[in-house]
């Protein structure tokens, strides 16, 4: 009923009120003055309300802040930590939508895919090999200078301590005799890097014919037999 | 951070209150910037507009909820338990002082504005209209004058006076109804009708 009173007196002008207004609120104001009279109190309350707005001083906050913090200076931790928990774990929100929770999903899925991922991995790398050089014989009248320090394909070549019969893809022909010669040359040994034989035991077969095939393996840089580098660069 | 700030601003005044327990600074922050200035125009309403003490009185009732927040129970409104607290502050006020003390702007209590040279003498005429209107308000006995201000200035609803003031709807009314008539009979000199 007050405030139905307000809305009425504040909207309303005295001579447009109804019969059942003027009877409902006959304790209020009976005439024209009265209600006028009312009129300007709200009038003025409501410019109480939207002028008079009060603002308390900055020192007084500052104080009151001072006797907070005397007050609960041992728990600024747990404020803290309430803070961060109230956006990382909100808990008027569903599970799926807070955002710790979802963190801790991606993490855990990353976990799972990663051993996969790494398993799926193309291993490219080269077999590592020594670097040999094998020489192929045969029965050719091929002259024994045109020894090949042949370029070793991996794949076919390998260091052993036993000798091993390595053949090449391109094979330089000798004469068994010249191989011979090479192989017990003393020059030839001396200017060798690295040096391995095995025709002497070849040679030294029972029956005085080899037959199979043989192979000198030797290293020696390119520059000290040039006839064979050019050999190799008319090749390639 | 800022989302931890619209958090607060989100929060109910009770819940701020249960967080101010616990030491959450932000929620104290929150509550003061929405019943500091309230709080502290009622009191200078309360408190014959002395803006010192009305300062003073801001500062010890929320000095009061710092201290000692258990004493608000959660089960009940703050905005009804902190006008509260504040009509108890004024009324032990009213008992420290043995005479009531007003404002006064050198105006005699009787001069009596009636002018018929409305257009020329209308805007001083509001200004002397809303100094009386404080005066009146002020020389309003207290507990209709904490009736009026608590409904029509603080906007308070009946049952919440009710239950701030500790006294039952019925006795509410009637003081509102006394304070109402009280002012609209003591600002009669202005003559609303013929001032138009």
């Amino acid at each position: 009923m007050k405030e139905d009173l307000i809305d009425i007196v504040m909207t309303k002008e005295f001579v447009e009120l109804t019969e059942s207004e003027r009877h409902d609120f006959t304790e209020w104001f009976t005439t024209q003055e009265e209600f006028e009279q009312m009129k300007q109190v709200f009038l003025e309350v409501e410019r109480i309300k939207t002028k008079d707005r009060f603002v308390p001083r900055q020192a007084t906050k500052d104080s009151l802040d001072a006797l907070f913090a005397s007050k609960h200076s041992k728990t600024a931790p747990t404020i803290w930590y309430n803070s961060v928990l109230v956006a990382l774990y909100p808990k008027e929100k569903p599970a799926f939508q807070r955002p710790l929770l979802q963190v801790a999903a991606i993490v855990v899925l990353l976990l799972l895919v990663y051993p996969f991922l790494n398993t799926m991995k193309v291993k490219d790398e080269p077999v590592q090999m020594s670097r040999t050089e094998s020489v192929h014989e045969s029965k050719t009248n091929e002259s024994a200078d045109n020894v090949d320090p042949v370029v070793p394909t991996p794949a076919e070549t390998k260091v052993v301590e036993s000798p091993v019969l390595v053949a090449q893809e391109t094979p330089i022909l000798m004469d068994v005799e010249s191989v011979t010669e090479m192989s017990v040359s003393e020059e030839r040994l001396a200017e060798a890097e690295d040096v391995s034989t095995f025709s002497s035991a070849a040679i030294a077969h029972p029956d005085g014919i080899f037959t199979g095939v043989s192979a000198v393996t030797y290293s020696q840089s390119a520059a000290k037999q040039p006839a064979i580098f050019d050999l190799l660069t008319a090749t390639f | 951070m800022r989302l931890i700030r619209q958090q607060h601003k989100a929060m109910t005044d009770e819940s701020l209150m249960i967080a101010i327990s616990s030491g959450d600074k932000r929620a104290f922050d929150e509550l003061y910037a929405r019943y500091s200035g309230p709080l502290l125009g009622y009191f200078m309403r309360m408190l014959w507009r002395d803006r010192e003490k009305a300062e003073d009185f801001v500062h010890d009732l929320f000095a009061k909820i710092v201290h000692k927040p258990e004493y608000f129970d959660t089960t009940r409104s703050f905005k009804t338990w902190v006008y509260s607290v504040a009509n108890n502050m004024c009324k032990n006020e009213y008992k420290k002082q043995e005479v009531r003390k007003g404002t006064t702007n050198g105006l005699d209590n009787h001069y009596s504005l009636y002018d018929k040279s409305v257009n020329v003498m209308s805007e001083v005429q509001d200004n002397f209209f809303q100094e009386a209107f404080q005066k009146s308000l002020a020389n309003l006995d207290e507990k209709h004058k904490e009736v009026f201000a608590l409904r029509h200035i603080e906007g308070l609803s009946i049952k919440e006076i009710s239950e701030a003031m500790e006294i039952n709807e019925g006795t509410v009314k009637s003081r509102l109804f006394y304070a109402t008539k009280y002012l609209a009979e003591s600002l009669k000199d202005f003559n609303p009708i013929e001032n138009r």
